[in-house]
């Protein structure tokens, strides 16, 4: 299985209420060999900052369908950051418009899935990532 | 080290190392510290309300100023050996807490509600100096009673409307248990199966002059948590005064070691070509030759 071992953390922040994305990206990540770790919604980035820590995850999945994706990944990375977790990348799901990506990425993105990005893909991308 | 709320990274990293242990490094664990946490566990079928009460009780403790770390296991998929690590979600109103941690693992290979190297695990709650250690296991049947040989306190959780359940479970998980709950009741059924568990457990013959406890709980309602919270202690005073030290030990040997072999065995047999041997006869001797050599 091409993510065996790894621990990923599925975190819903900011306000919007819908997590199906988040529960598919999950369940993707376990049929593909992974341990997941889902905070459940509306949790803050110092939240899932520090169940990140506490669980020593290899990743943390960010899904964020409000808009304000640039403010909560930031505000993540310091978090992580802040409590010697810089080296957690951080991977990005939502509605996350073109424009933002570069953005993102230089605030710490790994890597940002779309909705319409096949699931093999979004697993064939972390794998890359965490090997 | 003192977990402090400030070394959480720390402990976590700790808390991997033990959970990803070879051979090696089980083999030169102590099992016996010098500090060690009370060990309770919680045990019972899948979704009978253990994070939740877990959670719920840990407040209890927090609020008597103790230090409360949970291992949690979560079931691993037979399929792709990944998991969804749920329980913690359960525990979501509490696991911020200071002078509180929760670790999530997966069970992986093993199929008696534990995960590889859980005493490991334990050991290094105790070295941080940690009250309270609690092992939630996997949700479980009958039979997986081996939480017995590395806890203290073995706390059954039941729903009500499980009559059928204690039939089956009648020999089996809950000889092992010392403290019975009925959770959730605040649904209809408790009281009956409160009723059901009594006679049984009055029928009960053994050893033991600990006489094992029917409490009512709802974590909803928040009923019976501080009876349960004084018979955890109850029973910890009993344990300290009526059970040998010795035979504990003995018995988390015994887990540790057969524990270990068989995750070396399995491993092993992973690796094997099997269609090379002539015989089950040669394969087994083969196998059994590999293990000699600890794999670190
Ligand atoms: N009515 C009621 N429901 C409860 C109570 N405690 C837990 N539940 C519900 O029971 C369900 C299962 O709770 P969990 O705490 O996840 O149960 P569990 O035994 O840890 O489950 P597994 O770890 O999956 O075996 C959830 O939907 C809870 O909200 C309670 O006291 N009363
Ligand atoms: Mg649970």
């Amino acid at each position: 299985m091409p993510l065996q071992g790894k621990r990923i953390l599925v975190g819903k922040p900011g306000l919007d209420g819908h997590d199906a994305g988040a529960k598919i990206i999950a369940l993707t990540l376990r049929d593909a060999g992974a341990e997941v770790i889902y905070t459940g919604l509306r949790k803050t980035p110092d939240y899932i900052a520090r169940v990140a820590v506490d669980e020593d995850v290899d990743a943390v999945g960010l899904s964020v369908l409000s808009g304000s994706h640039k403010e909560l990944v930031g505000l993540t990375r310091e978090k992580l950051d802040e409590f010697g977790a810089g080296d957690i990348p951080i991977f990005l799901g939502g509605t996350i418009p073109k424009q933002d990506y570069q953005e993102l990425e230089s605030r710490g993105v790994a890597a940002i899935f779309t909705a319409e990005m096949p699931l093999d893909q979004v697993v064939a991308t972390i794998e890359r990532i965490l090997r | 080290m003192t977990f402090d709320g400030s070394n959480r990274a720390v402990l976590a990293k700790a808390v991997t190392s033990a959970a990803r242990a070879g051979v090696e490094q089980i083999l030169a664990q102590d099992l016996s510290p010098e500090h060690e946490a009370r060990r309770i566990g919680f045990t019972g079928p899948p979704g009978s309300g253990k994070s939740t009460l877990i959670a719920s009780w840990a407040e209890h403790r927090l609020k008597s100023d103790r230090s409360v770390a949970v291992l949690a296991i979560d079931p691993s998929s037979p399929i792709s050996q990944g998991a969804i690590l749920g329980d913690r979600i359960r525990m979501g109103s509490m696991d911020t807490r200071e002078k509180f941690f929760i670790r999530s693992v997966a069970s992986t290979r093993l199929h008696d509600g534990l995960c590889h190297n859980a005493l490991g695990i334990l050991s290094v709650f105790d070295r941080w100096g940690f009250d309270d250690a609690v092992l939630e296991t996997v949700g479980v049947g009958q039979t997986e009673c081996n939480i017995r040989f590395i806890t203290g306190t073995v706390v059954l959780v039941l729903p009500p409307n499980s009559g059928d359940v204690i039939q089956a479970m009648k020999a089996g998980i809950m000889e092992i248990a010392d403290i019975h709950v009925v959770n959730k009741c605040d649904l209809p059924g408790s009281r009956t199966l409160a009723r059901e568990l009594n006679s049984v457990l009055a029928m009960r013959s053994g050893a033991s002059t600990w006489s094992p406890k029917v409490i009512e709980v709802s974590s909803t309602a928040g009923s019976g948590l501080g009876e349960l919270d004084a018979a955890i202690d109850e029973h910890y005073l009993w344990y300290r005064e009526n059970s040998d030290r010795k035979t504990i030990l003995r018995k988390r040997i015994e887990y540790q070691l057969a524990e270990t072999v068989s995750h070396q065995f399995e491993s092993l047999l992973r690796d094997t070509d099997l269609d090379r041997f002539q015989s089950l006869g040669a394969a087994y001797t083969e196998l059994l030759s590999g293990l000699k050599q600890p794999d670190g």
